[in-house]
């Protein structure tokens, strides 16, 4: 399987992705909130200084700055009073501190009236704002960030700073940054592995089974150690589906051997009938003895494909039938007439209780349902009995009853008897001919009407069969 | 050499029941389980060929039965060729096993080398003085001439040959050549024993008044 194609590496794609996308969206904003932080800090830091350095200016004179801090105004202006800075404050803009501010002043006029010591050289003059705006005012030149105001007189007061060290910082927090968020992603990738792979696990074993199962080996099952979730479900249901495809398998085999076995007998009586015909010359009353049992193998062969054929084509459902509006009750009239004949011979009494019991259905299987159902009763009824026929409607379906009163059907039979092959007399077969197959074509004629034929009995005193099918 | 075939599909029955006839063994029929039993229990049969699928009494039931009383060996038919029921039949007692549909050749050898096992003989021929019989093929040869034996005086002289040394009265060569449908007259026997004697040498088959006959 290529990469790109399995479910695991492509989950594993789009959830990195996805974590990529998380950290470094949270990264911008976490280092965007640290530099407005700065700036902000910065800003407060320099306001709070170009407040004092006003204070200063405002209290009007003071002590002349020291030389070299505060060099004095070229000679040539006109004498304004001096610019002084109280000592304590002068250590705020001492050049020797990595973080120190510098500051220059400047006169209305645009001259230079006092510079700190820390100042860079070429400092140039801010533009005055649109008027009435004097304070709060703040620029960026390269890496130094400056405030200024102007006093309503109108000179100009800037406080500036490098932002190096910020920057510095700021540098430094983007790399740990960046170096928790590689550690996230790891961490998140191998946990999405880890992940995956458990809950793909079960895939796992479901493909194999499957496979196993398409190579024929039908006894194999789906595992999981934990049968809840949705690829828990899925196996169960897989499970089931194997288990039905496993049972029909096994019945088919079934059905196929019992026909084989079927077939064996009369197979038997041709091959060795033939056999001893070869053997030596025989008289012809002999060969006609041999042929005679050879014809009547065949039939019974003959005989037994029928019914095979039959049985296949009602598995296939409702498409042969011929369905048409049929009455049960009329069916069941005619299937007696023909039976009338053997049942007075047997010395068994045919009863009928007959109301119109409409149905949609084929008529000819139905008639041959009903005749194989009461064809069986005579073979079970002793005479003196009775067999009786019923037909009724109930609620929408048309119902059709045939009881008699034979022995009987155990229960561990009854089970059982709509089964293929199933005979309840295991050796009845050589006398009836028949081949336990009867009561299973009449069952696939009634499911394949969308009804069913159902058996109720009491062990010595009778067994009724009932075929219920839907009106239309 | 009698015996008893317990099979209830009537033709299979009479077309078995014939060609063993022709091979020259005494055969009784049965069609159901419990008659087969009943005979197989009362009769000295040499062989029994009994299917498994029977009325009344299936064919496993009456093996197990029989097993309580006598070792009669048994062959045993079916339709059913699955191994599990082999197995089910070796287990329960059955000499050998055939399934149906069967080759009537194959059925015959089996029931031989059945009978020739039971009896204690390894070999399918057997050679006394000049006389060699061969059990396979079911022919008689003295001095390199073959000899043309009826299916009877065969019979006779495998039955004698297989008991060599031992005196067999007529009871007992009744019971095992004659089946229940053979009108068994007395001389009957002795007409057998004096024709095997003609084409095999007078001092072949030795009568021991109020005992038997024996070939030595």
């Amino acid at each position: 399987m290529k990469a790109t194609h399995s479910l695991r590496w492509r989950m594993q794609i789009w959830h990195g992705l996805l974590l990529v996308a998380v950290l470094a969206g949270l990264g911008v904003a976490a280092y965007q909130h640290q530099w407005s932080n700065d700036l902000r800090r910065l800003d407060g830091d320099l306001n709070e200084r170009l407040a004092l350095l006003f204070d200063a200016l405002s209290r009007d004179g003071g002590r002349p700055p020291p030389p070299g801090q505060f060099p004095q105004p070229p000679p040539n202006r006109p004498r304004r009073p001096e610019f002084r800075l109280p000592s304590e404050q002068q250590a705020l803009f001492d050049p020797q501190n990595p973080k120190s501010s510098y500051f220059v002043v400047w006169r209305r006029d645009g001259s230079e009236w006092a510079r700190s010591a820390g100042a860079p050289a070429e400092i140039p003059l801010p533009a005055r704002p649109p008027q009435g705006k004097l304070g709060g005012l703040d620029r960026n030149r390269g890496l130094l960030h400056e405030v200024f105001r102007f006093t309503p007189p109108g000179d100009c007061i800037l406080v500036g700073r490098s932002m190096g060290p910020e920057m510095t910082a700021l540098r430094d927090y983007a790399a740990w940054l960046t170096g928790i968020a590689s550690a996230i992603l790891l961490l998140g990738l191998g946990g999405g592995w880890w992940i995956t792979t458990r809950a793909l696990r079960p895939l796992d074993a479901i493909t194999n089974t499957a496979g196993y199962i398409a190579e024929g080996r039908l006894a194999e099952r789906i595992h999981l150690t934990d049968d809840r979730g949705e690829l828990g479900q899925l196996a169960t249901v897989l499970n089931s589906t194997f288990a039905q495809l496993e049972a029909t398998f096994a019945q088919q085999a079934q059905f196929t051997a019992d026909a084989a076995h079927e077939l064996r007998t009369p197979v038997s009586v041709v091959i060795s009938q033939a056999q001893l015909g070869l053997r030596a010359e025989r008289s012809a009353e002999e060969y006609r003895g041999m042929l005679d049992a050879c014809l009547r193998a065949g039939r019974r062969m003959e005989k037994l494909t029928q019914s095979l054929l039959e049985l296949t084509r009602h598995d296939a459902g409702a498409a042969d039938l011929k369905s048409q509006p049929t009455d049960l009750a009329s069916l069941a009239r005619e299937s007696a007439e023909l039976l009338q004949p053997t049942a007075a011979e047997r010395q068994v009494r045919l009863d009928l209780d007959l109301a119109p019991a409409p149905c949609h259905a084929d008529p000819d299987r139905i008639a041959q349902v009903i005749l194989n159902l009461v064809n069986n009763a005579l073979e079970y009824t002793p005479a003196g009995g009775t067999i009786t026929i019923r037909a009724r409607r109930e609620n929408a379906d048309a119902i059709l009853a045939v009881s008699d009163t034979g022995p009987g059907i155990a229960p561990e039979d009854a089970a059982r008897i709509f089964d293929r092959f199933y005979r309840v007399d295991q050796s009845r077969n050589r006398r009836t001919g028949g081949a336990g197959l009867g009561l299973a074509i009449c069952q696939t004629i009634a499911s394949a009407h969308g009804g069913t034929l159902t058996l109720e009995s009491t062990v010595g005193s009778g067994s009724t069969f009932t075929l219920r099918l839907p009106e239309a | 050499m009698r015996i008893l075939i317990v099979e209830d599909e009537p033709d299979i029955l009479r077309g078995l029941a014939q060609v063993l006839r022709e091979e020259g063994y005494a055969v009784d029929v049965a069609e159901d389980g419990e008659t087969g039993l009943y005979k197989a229990k009362n009769t000295a049969y040499d062989a029994i060929v009994l299917d498994v699928m029977l009325p009344v009494l299936d064919g496993f039931t009456v093996l197990k039965k029989l097993r309580e009383t006598k070792a009669t060996p048994v062959l045993m038919l079916t339709a059913r060729a699955e191994s599990i029921d082999r197995v089910r039949g070796l287990n329960s007692g059955a000499d050998d096993y055939l399934a149906k549909p069967f080759d009537l050749d194959e059925l015959l050898a089996r029931l031989r080398a059945l009978i020739r096992r039971a009896l204690g003989h390894s070999t399918s021929s057997m050679s006394i003085g000049d006389v060699t019989i061969d059990f396979a093929a079911r022919r008689v040869r003295r001095a390199d001439a073959e000899i043309d034996v009826t299916a009877r005086e065969y019979a006779l002289l495998e039955y004698l040959a297989q008991q060599r040394g031992r005196v067999v009265s007529r009871t007992q060569l009744y019971e095992h050549l004659f089946d229940e449908c053979d009108d068994t007259l007395s001389n009957l026997l002795d007409v057998h024993v004096s024709n095997l004697r003609k084409k095999l040498g007078h001092e072949f088959i030795t009568t021991r008044r109020g005992h038997g006959y024996s070939i030595e």
